[in-house]
């Protein structure tokens, strides 16, 4: 066995089908809105935005909740009652 | 379709052959071939307009080829290490996990088809540079002059790659 036999290697024709395969999938291309990949893109980018949004709400009930444990430390009140 | 349908319908038919032959050569499996055919034709189309000519459409054609049947080899071997992760953890996936090398390339004659196989099972493990330049020169019987322009190397790099994919088959079937 030596490499030369890959000299040895025939060339054959393409099947004839395969050029309506091709255009198909070019139609099927075509028709999409969106392409994948943007659509991927897209929907990471709006799985983010919630996510940063639920951090701030919870982020939101923390502070307020801190506020209200640090006003009572220090006697002051939320109302504009003097006596 | 667009207007540019007749050019891409000559440009499928005078090279619609060598793309599939390089494909063969890439997978060594006509359905794996047949894919990447309409893969590199599909690109083909959705690129003609911002082809410059720059390079002929051979070369360009050629690259595309080479390309999409790089990226199909990773491809499979991505998909079959995550069959056999699935059916590690009992998944049993509905295709079954393909040798990367079944090998049905029809222009190889019967007479040959064992030594073949043998040497394109370890053409198959080549880095990918040494595996196209091989291909390219030794197989589609390109100029090492050619195999540059399509590779973007110099023939000096061409021709290192092609003694050192020899020298590294050699090696492993024991010539």
């Amino acid at each position: 066995m030596n490499l030369e036999a890959l000299e040895n290697i025939k060339r054959v024709e393409a099947p004839p089908f395969l050029y309506t395969r091709i255009l198909q999938k070019i139609v099927t291309l075509e028709k999409q809105v969106i392409p994948t990949k943007l659509a991927w893109v897209l929907s990471g980018f709006l799985t983010l935005v919630m996510l940063l949004n639920l951090f701030a709400i919870l982020s939101q009930h923390g502070t307020s909740s801190d506020t209200e444990s640090l006003a009572q430390s220090l006697q002051l009140f939320s109302n504009n009652t003097l006596y | 379709m667009q207007q540019s349908a007749p050019d891409f319908e000559a440009l499928y038919q005078t090279h619609k052959d060598m793309v599939y032959n390089l494909a063969l050569h890439f997978v060594q499996n006509i359905e794996d071939a047949q894919e990447i055919t309409q893969d590199v034709f599909v690109a083909i189309f959705q690129s003609l307009s911002t082809f410059k000519a720059e390079s002929t459409a051979r070369t360009w054609i050629y690259r595309i080829a080479v390309n999409k049947s790089l990226d199909f080899i990773k491809s499979s071997k991505r998909k079959q290490r995550l069959g056999y992760v699935s059916k590690f953890f009992g998944y049993a996936p509905n295709e079954e996990i393909n040798h990367p090398a079944s090998n049905n390339h029809p222009g190889i004659l019967l007479e040959n088809k064992e030594d073949l196989n043998r040497i394109f099972e370890w053409i198959n493990e080549l880095p990918d540079k040494q595996k196209t330049a091989l291909i390219l020169h030794k197989i589609e019987h390109l100029p090492q002059a050619e195999v540059a322009v399509i590779m973007n190397m110099s023939p000096k790099s061409i021709e290192s790659l092609v003694t050192r994919a020899k020298k590294n088959l050699e090696k492993k079937l024991g010539l």
